[in-house]
């Protein structure tokens, strides 16, 4: 019997010219959940990881999570735009 | 707002060029960069606003919070009519949001029952003249006389479902059952009444993706299912409300190629086409024993593909505004049918309910009816053809059918339901149809605010 990691969601990662942060674009999710960020990984309270291929984006993210985590975002995107936000918070203690 | 969503505009505001790095078309669709790159963050900003801003479908319904044991008779009656009020702004809300996008022929008008007087109605949509859509039933309170219709009108979201799948009988309607009563196709009406309903619960859910999100339109669709499900099992049940295929389709476009949703035109074509495949398949599986040779046979192949392109050649004819379906061509009075109504309706039986009886009839009379409606449906076309621009532009005077036109009476076609029972619709239609009903003084609350006139 083996057990297999939850699938990750890939992100979109989207940096603005004028504004420091970045905005993580995801696809539509089968249930609304909060995102949760340890040691640079941002993860959903299941455990599925948001990730982005991208190296040097997901560095630079990881960099604007260190300095203020309020300045990224977690947004689901449809094919017609913005659906909503999603929180992202410190990963909760054990 | 939240907070967060207020962060989220100040971060997309004078956000200027952005950086888009999407992960490999492979792995998934970029809907971000898709929708970004007509107007950049500009547009996010936009979208955020309108998620942000307190919708009016998401409004919380003002309900008594002090039961009516409690207060005096006087006060009873007002706290009655508190609620009524709160109940039809609600709807009104609600059809501001739902029914506003996109072109329809019909200006919708919510009536609510009131559920004293008819306490086993469930939604029902009509027709009338003037390309009216009446909407009858759109109530937040189902609880004291139908536990499953309760479960469709507990949500904002749920009472929007009810209202756009009533208002789907009032887009295609008309033009389906005008082709029923024509068809000589053996299961010409099974199969159409399980696309009518099957089609008003796609389009239903599709609008509610394309207006709130995939989410809460799959929350929805759960539940959607779930009445569904139960419906078949009920003894009465015949199965003209089996739109399980449907919406087993509808959920995958939604989980999987969203994309294709992306205009109110889209969401019309795909309610469509999903519910022609949805109901074959749900007719093929119900197999009714009086058709089983018909089905395995040619002609029903060859009907079917026939009713297939005649619906979709309807879809088309609503987009594209070469049609009159908002043009009431019956009339649905019957009441001397109405009281020895079969459960089941024939095409004959629906030809019946279309047509005025002021002596009653005999099969003699309902052919000659035929002949009749055969040639003012000529009629029709040739003024459709004169119409057309008027209708495409959805400004011009509604074009009236030569039947109705100085008629002075009030009549309306019943087209679509939610309920199950189908002899439901009869009694409901000795109960809602007519110049009595619109007048009714009795009738509290038709006199108060009504949307949509």
């Amino acid at each position: 019997m083996t057990t297999s990691a939850p699938p990750p969601i890939y992100a979109t990662a989207v940096f603005a010219q004028n504004k420091p942060g970045a905005l993580l674009s995801i696809p539509p999710l089968a249930a609304a959940t909060t995102f949760y960020v340890d040691a640079g990984r941002v993860r959903t309270a299941d455990g599925r990881e948001l990730l982005i291929l991208d190296v040097e984006a997901r560095a630079r993210v990881a960099d604007a999570l260190v300095r203020d985590l309020a300045s990224v975002f977690v947004v689901e995107t449809g094919p017609l735009g913005f659906v909503r936000d999603y929180p992202i918070e410190p990963a909760r203690s054990l | 707002m939240s907070e967060q969503l207020s962060r989220l505009q100040a971060f997309l505001a004078d956000a200027g060029d952005l950086e888009v790095v999407a992960p490999p078309a492979d792995v998934r669709l970029d809907y971000f960069a898709r929708f970004a790159r007509l107007a950049g963050a500009a547009l996010v900003a936009t979208q955020v606003a309108a998620v942000a801003a307190p919708s009016p479908a998401r409004a919380a319904v003002p309900t008594p919070s002090v039961s009516s044991a409690a207060l005096s008779s006087e006060n009873s009656v007002a706290a009655e009519k508190t609620r009524i009020v709160a109940a039809m702004r609600s709807v009104q809300d609600l059809s501001a949001r739902y029914l506003s996008a996109g072109r329809s022929p019909t200006s919708a008008r919510i009536v609510m029952i009131d559920p004293e007087k008819l306490p086993d109605e469930g939604p029902l949509a009509f027709i009338e003249p003037g390309e009216v859509c009446r909407i009858e039933g759109i109530r937040t309170d189902y609880s004291r006389t139908d536990p499953r219709l309760a479960v469709m009108a507990d949500t904002p979201a749920t009472r929007a479902f009810v209202l756009i799948h009533e208002s789907m009988h009032c887009r295609l309607g008309p033009a389906l059952m005008n082709h029923v009563a024509q068809s000589t196709a053996p299961m010409a009406y099974e199969f159409a009444v399980r696309f009518n309903e099957s089609s008003a619960d796609a389009y239903a859910v599709l609008t509610l993706a394309r207006k709130d999100g995939i989410p809460a339109a799959l929350a929805v669709l759960d539940r959607v299912t779930a009445v569904r499900e139960a419906e078949m099992l009920l003894p009465e049940s015949e199965g003209h409300h089996d739109s399980r295929d449907t919406l087993r389709r509808v959920r995958a476009v939604l989980e999987h190629t969203p994309e294709r949703l992306d205009s109110d035109d889209a969401a019309f074509s795909l309610a469509i086409t999903e519910a022609l495949a949805g109901a074959s398949t749900a007719l093929e599986r119900a197999e009714p024993k009086e058709y089983r040779v018909y089905l395995q046979s040619a002609d029903y192949a060859a009907d079917m593909q026939r009713f297939h392109g005649t619906v979709e050649e309807m879809a088309r004819g609503y987009l594209e505004g070469a049609h009159g379906l908002g043009a009431p061509k019956v009339i649905l009075n019957n009441l001397f049918m109405a009281p020895r109504a079969p459960a089941r309706m024939s095409p004959w039986g629906l030809l019946a309910k279309l047509r005025p009886a002021e002596h009653g009839f005999t099969a003699a009379t309902l052919r000659k009816d035929v002949e009749e409606i055969t040639r003012s449906l000529a009629r029709d076309v040739a003024a459709s053809a004169t119409s057309k621009h008027a209708i495409a532009d959805n400004d011009g005077p509604a074009p009236v059918h030569a039947s109705l036109a100085g008629s002075p009476e009030r009549h309306a076609v019943s087209i679509g339901r939610l309920r199950s029972r189908l002899d439901g619709v009869y009694s409901g239609v000795l109960h809602s149809t007519g110049a009595s009903e619109l007048t009714d003084p009795a009738a509290d609350h038709e006199n108060l605010d009504r949307p949509g006139l």
